[in-house]
């Protein structure tokens, strides 16, 4: 069942063509793969879809309603969930404070004032099953600047799950990690992924992560969907070798 | 179960209450050794209210308000409007006509400086209270000038207290503000550790990331703004009470460094640090303002303290422990 539907969508940033005549679809419970070099548009497409920049024209077709316009908050209200590129957690706060502000944010308990945080036990007991989920569960009163780049990492796509998405996007999740790291952490995702079933969009430049997980990957240059299919389909498109893999996988 | 991280005593709110317990118990001896002293810790009590306010919006939410003069002159002029122009003493309807007024204009003013951060937020308010003070300086024929308002001595419970000697008359005004003080710290302490806290705290990290976790930033900072706004009216109101005078000066800009330096002199990023600034800073003005020029005696003493203790009075206090207990172990 389609999930996402983008129809034409452009984005320009001057003369520079960020997204040019986007058109694609998504269905529920897919896992989609989105690569391309630097400057092919693919965290324009995470962002024009989360609400973070308006896109210049077309349509965001979201569970059948037209969501082009919408605020970030209302395509959130809806499970349209993303991460970011760098780390972006609430450093002045634990692991536990981190997703606890999440939840709170999900159940619209932010804005009570008098009850105690620690008085919330069903959203604590819920923070505590995420972070088990994501292996952090001994981190938990850490403060983010003594966890390693690594669990942060984790932790922000942590507080991405704790919104119970229907569609999450997490652009490059493991990016600046060490390479002995990645495949654990993409483990981890790629695990709780299936878990929960969720719509996912996932932007990564590394080339044995996307054909090992993808199911379905979207290639992009200069603002274009240039190859959109399964693993195999994709790594075998001739603009696709040309562009990205540079006969790696010829 | 997972909690949340263990409050040190810099957050902890028996710490906080004990701190103005203690004072209200030393109060009377203080004053019959000296009146005067007696009076300063007075101030020092009211002026908790406006200190913990404006941490609410400066450490918890990330804003630097240095116009937060603005609601303390709308508290205090509340209070000489409604004796002036109603004839009321009553200081219940004094607190309530402050509060109601203070949300008012923080609800106006917020609507708009919220949507501000970091020098613009800070500069925006210098500027609107300015403007505030500017009117209540000009427009004498309503405010007073610089003559002010005169006010009457408060009634507390339909009881005119107009014929007390000054004595009784600032123990009541004493232990009332003390009651208010203490609930106002407790109510501020719930507030910065409930989930509507944590969000606060979350927008001052990372604007951006709780937008996209879906927290609406406008509206919690304007929340915030106006609780801080209704903090900073009540000391207003209960300075006028206390003054029994209300002239522009309190809504001046050096009425908001007073505000700022006091609650960096007590240490912003603990819940505490303003309680303890508060008394910290009327001592040492009581002391300073036996010099002629006092000012530059405030001045180099907030420069020394930005230098060597930039944590305030509590993280040399939180310093000073953890030092001692680790010589008691050894």
């Amino acid at each position: 069942m389609e999930i996402l539907k983008l129809v034409d969508v452009r984005k320009y940033f001057g003369g520079v063509r960020a997204l040019e005549n986007i058109t694609t679809t998504l269905n529920e419970g897919e896992l989609t793969m989105v690569i391309g070099p630097n400057g092919a548009g693919k965290t324009t497409l995470v962002n024009v879809i989360s609400g973070y920049i308006l896109p210049d024209g077309g349509k965001i077709i979201y569970s059948g309603e037209e969501i082009t316009r919408y605020p970030p908050l209302k395509r959130i209200e809806k499970g349209i969930v993303r991460s970011f590129q760098l780390v972006n957690v609430f450093e002045g706060l634990t692991v536990y404070e981190n997703l606890m502000t999440a939840l709170f944010s999900r159940m619209k308990n932010y804005n009570r004032m008098y009850k105690l945080v620690d008085d919330y036990v069903e959203v604590s007991n819920e923070a505590e099953n995420l972070l088990k989920l994501f292996g952090l569960i001994d981190l938990a009163d850490k403060n983010i600047k003594s966890i390693s780049y690594g669990d942060r990492k984790l932790l922000d796509i942590a507080i991405s799950f704790a919104m119970n998405p229907k569609l999450i996007m997490l652009d490059e999740p493991t990016s600046g990690v060490a390479t002995k790291d990645k495949d654990e952490i993409m483990e981890k995702i790629i695990e709780i992924i299936r878990k929960t079933k969720v719509t996912s969009i996932i932007i990564e430049h590394d080339m044995d992560i996307v054909f090992r997980y993808g199911e379905r990957i979207i290639a992009m240059h200069q603002g274009k969907i240039i190859a959109d299919g399964e693993a195999d389909e994709v790594k075998r498109d001739e603009e696709v070798k040309r562009v990205l893999l540079g006969g790696i996988y010829a | 179960m997972v909690k949340m991280p263990k409050r040190t005593f810099g957050d902890d709110i028996r710490v906080a209450l004990l701190i103005i317990i203690i004072i209200a118990v030393i109060y009377p001896i203080i004053y019959v050794v000296s009146p005067g002293w007696g009076v300063v810790l007075g101030h020092g009590i009211y002026w908790v209210i406006a200190l913990i306010g404006f941490n609410l919006l400066f450490s918890y939410t990330g804003l630097l308000s240095f116009g937060h003069a603005l609601f303390l002159g709308i508290g205090a002029y509340t209070v000489g409007f409604m004796y002036k122009y109603l004839g009321i003493t009553s200081i219940e309807l004094h607190l309530l006509g402050s509060i109601l007024s203070s949300a008012l204009v923080a609800f106006l003013v917020g609507f708009v400086v919220v949507k501000y951060t970091r020098i613009f937020f800070a500069i925006f308010m210098l500027a609107i209270a300015q403007i505030f003070w500017s009117l209540y300086y000009k427009f004498f024929w309503i405010t007073g000038g610089t003559d002010g308002i005169k006010v009457a001595r408060f009634s507390i419970f339909g009881i005119s207290l107009e014929n007390l000697d000054f004595a009784s008359y600032h123990h009541i005004f004493f232990y009332l503000v003390t009651g208010i003080a203490l609930v106002l710290v407790y109510l501020m302490w719930r507030i910065v550790n409930s989930p509507f806290g944590l969000a606060l705290k979350a927008i001052r990290d990372n604007e951006t990331r709780a937008r996209f976790i879906g927290i609406d930033v406008y509206k919690m900072r304007l929340y915030a703004f106006i609780i801080s706004a209704i903090y900073a009216s009540i000391t207003g109101a209960l300075a006028a009470n206390h003054h029994r005078l209300v002239t522009p000066d309190i809504a001046y800009w050096t009425t908001s460094g007073k505000v700022v330096f006091a609650t960096l002199l007590g240490g912003a990023k603990m819940f505490i640090g303003p309680v303890i600034g508060s008394f910290i800073f009327h001592i040492i003005e009581s002391f300073a303002m036996r010099f002629i020029y006092w000012q530059i005696i405030m001045g180099l003493l907030i420069v020394i303290i930005i230098i060597v203790v930039p944590g305030g009075f509590i993280q040399l206090i939180k310093t000073s422990i953890e030092q001692g207990s680790r010589l008691i172990r050894r």
